[in-house]
């Protein structure tokens, strides 16, 4: 790898950096963009995501990384072909979004305009009647009362109208959600496969993970990762000295106190960072 | 009451985290399918469900059913002739057959 530090660039496998301002998230985002000029390495492999930077107190879930681990050596779990035909189905599945919100409002005010419309209707006509019994004259309210009808025809008809293409929408809808049910039956299924595809993981790499905590300069009970309950930094080391990363791998904070000891005892490109 | 039903495991996720915030609104769920109550809260918590989750999430207002006002009294004698039939091996079609209880295929048209 190559690494610009000002003007000057530091070549190499172990690099120590801790002395400049660069900083360990910054570095461990320059390896991972090929358009970045700080660090010229490698693309790392996908369990690199859960190795940036190794630091005290990290997060990251064992068992992801274990598997992306296993992964990175070009070990297949035995439901590696059920999880990439999942996936494909999964993909393939089309899902047509209906716009129920839009059929939804028009119908809901398509009915209100009906129900305001015919009670001025019946209070026109009540009107009308009161004034012709009163022997008044009515024509302009007979004139504004069939006015009224003429408006509350077209709204029925609207509402009529809006009623249909909610309920076309609806049943639009209704189907578009089988497809949604299919596919979430199939991300549980893939879900399923990816926890057993971690298992088996767990299960090869036990050895392995045991092994490489024994040999790190760590404090760490030596345990198969199922039973591990030290820190999180020890076990990210043990799966970063498993793993073939291809990218080198960040480190804050320890165990190593030199970059050859890191390199080796990693068997990886290393790079002591600040935080 | 108020039917809620997501249709992925985000939706799902985020139906159970709501069922435990406010177990007060929910008359029932199972895995991804809830009942929420008729209450200005049930509809706040649908509402938001479904404006969070879009199409994932479907929303539907339940009632009891009535059998008296909304079903016809063929439909009704039906069931209970059938739920109580002698011979619990017969089909409903050879049960029907014969007989003034409406077939399945004219059951299957007809809208309630």
């Amino acid at each position: 790898m190559r690494i610009q530090v000002g003007e000057t660039d530091r070549v190499g496998q172990a690099i120590d950096l801790r002395g400049t301002p660069i900083r360990a998230t910054r570095l461990a985002a320059a390896i991972r963009d090929p358009a970045d000029s700080l660090v010229i390495a490698p693309q790392p492999t996908p369990v690199y995501d859960h190795l940036e930077p190794i630091r005290p107190g990290m997060e990251f879930d064992c068992r992801v990384a274990l598997a992306a681990a296993g992964r990175s050596l070009g070990l297949e779990s035995p439901h590696a072909t059920a999880i990439a035909r999942l996936e494909r189905r999964i993909e393939s599945i089309d899902l047509e979004t209906p716009n129920l919100r839009a059929a939804r409002r028009r119908a809901a005010e398509a009915g209100t305009d009906v129900a305001a419309l015919e009670e001025q209707v019946a209070r026109t006509s009540g009107r009308v009647n009161a004034r012709q019994e009163a022997d008044l004259p009515v024509e302009e309210l007979e004139e504004r009362l069939a006015a009224l009808t003429r408006e509350l025809t077209e709204a029925e008809t609207e509402a009529i109208a809006a009623r249909e293409a909610l309920s076309r929408a609806e049943s639009e809808a209704a189907a578009a959600r089988d497809d949604r049910a299919d596919r979430l039956s199939l991300v549980d299924r893939r879900e399923n496969r990816r926890r057993a595809a971690r298992e088996w993981f767990l299960d090869v790499l036990a050895g392995p993970f045991e092994r490489a905590l024994q040999g790190l300069p760590i404090g760490a009970e030596p345990a198969p990762p199922s039973d591990y309950t030290g820190p999180s930094q020890e076990a990210a080391l043990a799966i970063a000295r498993i793993a073939d990363l291809a990218a080198p791998v960040v480190l804050v904070d320890g165990p190593f106190e030199i970059p050859v000891t890191a390199r080796a005892g990693l068997d990886a490109p290393v790079i002591l960072a600040r935080v | 009451m108020l039917l809620v039903i997501a249709y992925s495991s985000e939706a799902r996720q985020k139906l159970r985290n709501t069922e435990r915030a406010y177990p007060e609104a929910f008359r029932r769920r199972f895995g991804r399918v809830a009942l929420l109550a008729e209450t200005h809260l049930g509809a706040f918590l649908a509402l938001r469900l479904r404006e969070r989750h879009g199409p994932d999430v479907q929303v539907a207002r339940t009632e009891p059913l009535n059998e008296f006002s909304h079903v016809p009294g063929s439909v009704r004698t039906a069931a209970t002739a059938y739920a109580n039939r002698e011979t619990a091996a017969t089909p409903y079609t050879k049960f029907a057959a014969g007989t003034a209880h409406p077939s399945i295929d004219s059951l299957r048209d007809r809208e309630l």
